[in-house]
């Protein structure tokens, strides 16, 4: 039987990479301004007119690049966090991560005015430390000395505390100008706006580098998701494991945040998908939920990239839209 | 004695029930702190008003005054959208925790906040200037839209609805209609006039509202009132009500529709406000025991009082500038709500 499942799991991660591979082809040559497929490919070696090169290497293939890392980092975050929790409703926002660096973004926008520069390093790194200090804070208050970390009181702490930022955060949107609001919606919604190698180049060792600790960790995982009191049994150092891979957890999240903006949805949705499709064991659940998570961002910002709405839409949005569906038909089918 | 107070009612082995006249004292308490108030609403604001202005203001109206006029067309209609929703609220809330079970549940969950702000939304980008009456009517809709379709997401299910599966069908249609909400406002820029809307505020009411929503409201509390006794039995599990040969199907049908009048009409009154739902039922709880019959009337009263307050406080704390409702009930929600955190027993699946 294992054999059996492990044939279905190759094949399933497979077709998985190739499906996201193809996307990523796709959306090379889709985008407001037609490029020729043959166009591109001359671009790809080293050919073809200036400006083909200025609108593949400067403005799409960042965007698709960070898509992929985006989706792919929300979606492990997504994994872990509901394994930790115990709970399929989890999602990397639970712990504060949202509302903490999107309170930090908004501070930002509405005390600092720099412009260039400055700005667009500080941005990404207070987005990056705002959700870390809200997880910080939401661990510290549902700590209890000499006790078990439970997860219903983490959940409950983190439900408070998301409530009080995001309050904060109402009432510091409200004393915004017109157009810094506009940004800090659109941030909400999850705007993939760092779209730059240089942010790119600070985000992909940071998701893989968490990556391959959380893979190492697979078999901690499967233990976990069975319970404290099983996982002790089994000799798991509960508290310990548990506390590293939540802070690896958060932290690509909250790398992920800096760059995507909320695009929490993703965190939720992809574990739920790559269940069905792969299974629970966590070794081949982390990958494909990941690889999931990528190729759900990516069909979502080349459609918010290639159909011309009237404003430009968030990736986030197109998200929530194709996947609540999916997820209410989940709901009407579970036992 | 002392450890049987605990706000989880049901890790003690024998429901708390306390005396009647226990409950008549506490209610007396609490009328009596909703008058205070109320009065204290009517006179304070940007113009300050001795009570005795607002007692003729309100028993010998003389239109040549301005004070009058203020107190009749501007403070009353606002103290009494603050009462009623209130009310409507925490009602709501106690319903909603009762027959789910949940704690933590009030009735934002059921869709109801996520459908009026879409309709909100909508009405803000494509029928803009509407009167206030016509947006009101307009957020009812949408809140009731909200919530049938949670209704029927989590009942379309072979083993029919259950709140576990309500709650996931709440979260899934806020999630839904917030992600179109923002495609519309980010498409038509109206994202700061819905922000206000949504932060809460009941400055603009006026007397043609309160007396459109006021039959809703009746119909609300008194189909609250007229299953609370069944709320208390089906809040000790749906087997237990069921060997008492209740008829839960029909019991949670009434209650549905009770808190899809009362939280409509509350959104649709001040916009879609938190807390008020959670918070007033555990206090009653707290203070009146585990049987609905009690816990409702006392939330209707309290739930008033709590709201009519926080909008003074709204109005006092930045003046001359007011502070959101939202903002206020967030600012006293949150501690309590880690309180009930920390002391929260049973896992929440």
């Amino acid at each position: 039987m294992n054999a059996v499942k492990s044939y279905k799991a190759t094949i399933w991660m497979t077709s998985l990479s190739i499906l996201l591979l193809a996307g990523a082809v796709l959306s090379l040559n889709l985008g407001k301004m037609s490029l020729h497929p043959l166009e591109v490919f001359q671009v790809l070696l080293g050919q073809g007119p200036e400006e083909h090169h200025l609108v593949v290497y400067k403005f799409r293939l960042p965007r698709i690049v960070l898509a992929m890392l985006v989706g792919f980092g929300m979606a492990l975050a997504g994994t872990v966090m509901q394994a930790l929790l115990r709970n399929d409703l989890a999602d990397p926002g639970m712990l504060g991560i949202s509302s903490g660096s999107g309170l930090m973004v908004l501070l930002i926008i509405s005390t600092v005015s720099i412009q260039g520069a400055a700005m667009t390093l500080l941005l990404p790194s207070m987005a990056f430390v705002g959700g870390l200090l809200a997880a910080v804070l939401i661990y510290v208050l549902a700590y209890r000395k000499r006790r078990m970390i439970s997860s219903t009181r983490l959940v409950l702490t983190g439900v408070a505390i998301n409530m009080g930022l995001s309050a904060l955060s109402l009432f510091l949107t409200l004393k915004l100008d017109d157009q810094k609001y506009d940004f800090a919606q659109r941030w909400q919604a999850g705007y993939l706006w760092g779209d730059k190698w240089s942010y790119i180049s600070l985000l992909a060792p940071w998701v893989l580098l968490l990556f391959a600790y959380l893979y190492a960790n697979f078999r901690t995982l499967n233990v976990l998701v069975l319970g404290t009191e099983i996982s002790i049994g089994v000799g798991v150092a509960v508290k310990l494991k548990f506390l590293r891979l939540a802070i690896a957890a958060v932290g690509i999240a909250s790398g992920c945040v800096a760059l995507g903006g909320s695009i929490f949805f993703i965190g939720l949705i992809s574990p739920h998908v790559a269940r069905r499709l792969v299974g629970n064991d966590y070794k081949v659940l982390l990958p494909a939920s990941a690889l999931i998570g990528a190729i759900l961002l990516l069909a979502a910002d080349t459609i918010a990239r290639t159909v011309s709405f009237k404003a430009d839409i968030p990736a986030g949005i197109i998200v929530t839209m194709l996947s609540v569906p999916y997820f209410l038909f989940l709901l009407m089918r579970s036992k | 004695m002392k450890k049987n107070r605990k706000l989880d009612d049901r890790t003690t082995d024998i429901p708390r029930l306390k005396g009647k006249s226990y409950f008549v004292l506490f209610l007396l308490i609490g009328i009596l702190l909703l008058l205070l108030s109320v009065a204290a609403s009517i006179s304070f604001g940007s113009a300050s008003m001795s009570l005795t202005t607002a007692w003729t203001a309100i028993f010998k109206f003389d239109p040549e005054l301005t004070e009058h006029q203020i107190i009749h067309s501007l403070r009353l209609p606002r103290t009494a959208a603050d009462l009623i929703a209130g009310m409507c609220l925490a009602v709501a809330g106690a319903v909603m925790q009762g027959y789910t079970r949940n704690p933590l549940a009030d009735s934002g969950l059921m869709g109801v906040n996520a459908g009026a702000a879409f309709a909100m939304a909508v009405t803000l980008a494509f029928f803009p200037g509407q009167l206030q009456t016509t947006t009101l009517l307009i957020s009812f809709i949408g809140a009731g839209l909200g919530a049938g379709l949670t209704y029927l997401a989590a009942s379309l299910n072979r083993s029919g609805m259950t709140p576990q599966r309500l709650v996931l069908a709440g979260i899934s249609f806020t999630m839904l209609f917030g992600a179109m909400g923002s495609f519309i406002s980010l498409n038509y820029g109206i994202g700061r006039a819905l922000a206000y809307w949504t932060s809460g505020s009941v400055a603009g009411a006026t007397w043609t509202e309160i007396k459109l929503v006021i039959p809703w409201v009746l119909g609300g509390l008194a189909l609250s009132l007229f299953i609370s006794r069944s709320i208390t039995v089906l809040n000790l599990g749906e087997e237990i009500a069921k060997g008492f040969g209740q008829r839960v199907v029909l019991v949670k049908l009434i209650a549905t529709l009770a808190v899809l009048l009362l939280a409509g009409v509350a959104v649709a009154l001040v916009g879609p406000i938190g807390f008020v739902g959670l918070i007033v039922p555990h206090i009653m709880r707290f203070f009146v025991g585990v049987d609905y019959r009690y816990i409702i009337p006392a939330s209707a009263i309290y739930g008033g009082a709590l709201m009519v307050v926080a909008d003074i406080a709204g109005r006092l704390i930045n003046r001359p500038a007011e502070t959101a409702l939202g903002i206020i009930f967030a600012m006293i929600g949150v501690p309590f709500f880690l309180l009930i955190a920390s002391k929260e027993r049973r896992a929440i699946k």
